[in-house]
């Protein structure tokens, strides 16, 4: 591997905890991709088989909801992409989109449960990085969660001092609804 | 095989751990015991150590913003509680206490463990490789449901209980471990807690 590689892998943050020789493992498990503008590398739904690093050029993570593209964030250079790949996710669960020309590496599951199996640092170093990663997503979605189970919570409790009262409104108007239909289809015959 | 080799590699987590990474796990765990509804540890605590539920039960709460606590999880022998503590330093996300009755908890404190990760112990390796995997299929789960959840135009209550459940209770890693015997823990304890003394006095 080119110096300058090894500078570009040291620069980011996910690899910097790694040793040259352990960031020389990783690097031997990866391949260069280029992607032109406007195409996509991987579709949400699509079977997950490998992790991407961007060396050059942007892309979009969108999701996909009924048909509609959402967009979520923008990657860069040092990014890296597609990783829960590498921790036993089959299915991808955003599509990722390139917006201009790219240089990604690629580093493929196979691969890098070839480093695991042998008990390779690099690989578990990768890994702890990564984890830190879902650990801060698992906070951010325990907060969500809670936020939501509070607001439901209130929800509720409001509807059921409430419902009651407007299903006999609803009882009340439903009746008085038909009998004036009813008459109305009397008087028109 | 020892008869702690033994149940130690029925916990799902230590499953796939050689008895050389078994000795290892031995070396450092303590036991770690939490009596009848006390506090294991609070929301918002900091978080030295994980622990992984030999017998009894543990309870999960969620601090609501109105001050009630709600529980959306019990678990049972062979879970982890409070596992981000082995990846990350950050407080404790839910509270969690025991339930009727006494608790029996192996405890892994994170500068023991960390101290093994940076010394390259396959043991660490392969712990870290199944807590991370874990954190994956709970936040899969997790949005999952709350993708269900937020779905139509009735929010329930019940729903988002359901994703906080997929978050803070059993997983996968757990599930396959539910079958610790009280007895086989009556017998090992013993010789766990002895190795442990022993190792305080050397």
């Amino acid at each position: 591997m080119t110096s300058s590689i090894m500078d570009f892998f040291g620069g980011i943050r996910l690899f910097s905890e790694l040793a040259p020789d352990e960031l020389n493992d990783l690097l031997r498990a990866m391949r260069p991709a280029e992607i032109e503008a406007g195409h996509t590398v991987f579709h949400q739904g699509d079977p997950a088989d490998s992790a991407y690093v961007v060396q050059e050029g942007h892309l979009e993570v969108l999701l996909i909801d009924d048909g509609k593209e959402l967009f979520v964030a923008t990657l860069g250079p040092g990014d890296i992409f597609g990783e829960l790949a590498l921790l036993g996710s089959d299915i991808r669960s955003a599509t990722i989109r390139a917006k201009s020309q790219c240089a990604l590496f690629r580093i493929d599951q196979s691969e890098f449960d070839f480093l695991r199996r042998n008990l390779r640092p690099a690989a578990f170093k990768l890994i702890r990085t990564i984890a830190m990663t879902l650990c801060v997503r698992v906070r951010q979605t325990n907060q969500q969660i809670t936020h939501f189970v509070a607001e439901s919570e209130r929800t509720e409790t409001t509807e059921r001092i409430e419902k009651p009262l407007v299903e006999a409104e609803k009882i009340e108007t439903g009746t008085t609804g038909r009998f004036f239909s009813r008459l109305s289809f009397w008087k028109n015959r | 095989m020892s008869a702690l080799s033994n149940m130690l590699r029925r916990i799902a987590l230590f499953g796939d751990l050689s008895e050389a990474e078994l000795e290892t796990l031995q070396k450092f765990a303590r036991v770690h015991r939490c009596d009848a509804y006390q506090t294991l540890f609070d929301e918002g605590d900091p978080s030295p150590s994980c622990y992984v539920i030999l017998d009894g039960k543990i309870e999960v709460y969620l601090g609501l913003p109105n001050g009630r606590q709600e529980r959306v999880a019990v678990l049972g022998s062979g879970a982890l509680v409070g596992h981000m503590a082995l990846i990350d330093n950050q407080p404790r996300s839910a509270t969690c206490k025991a339930g009727v009755r006494q608790v029996r908890l192996l405890e892994l404190v994170r500068e023991d463990f960390d101290r093994l990760f940076w010394d390259n112990s396959s043991f660490a390796f392969k712990i870290i490789d199944r807590l991370a995997r874990d954190l994956v299929e709970r936040l899969r789960s997790t949005n999952d449901r709350l993708r269900e959840a937020k779905r139509g135009d009735r929010r329930t209550h019940g729903g988002f209980r359901a994703a906080a459940e997929a978050l803070h209770g059993p997983s996968r890693l757990d599930e396959a471990s539910d079958d610790l015997s009280p007895d086989t823990i009556e017998v090992v304890l013993p010789t766990l807690e002895e190795r442990i003394r022993r190792r305080r006095k050397d």
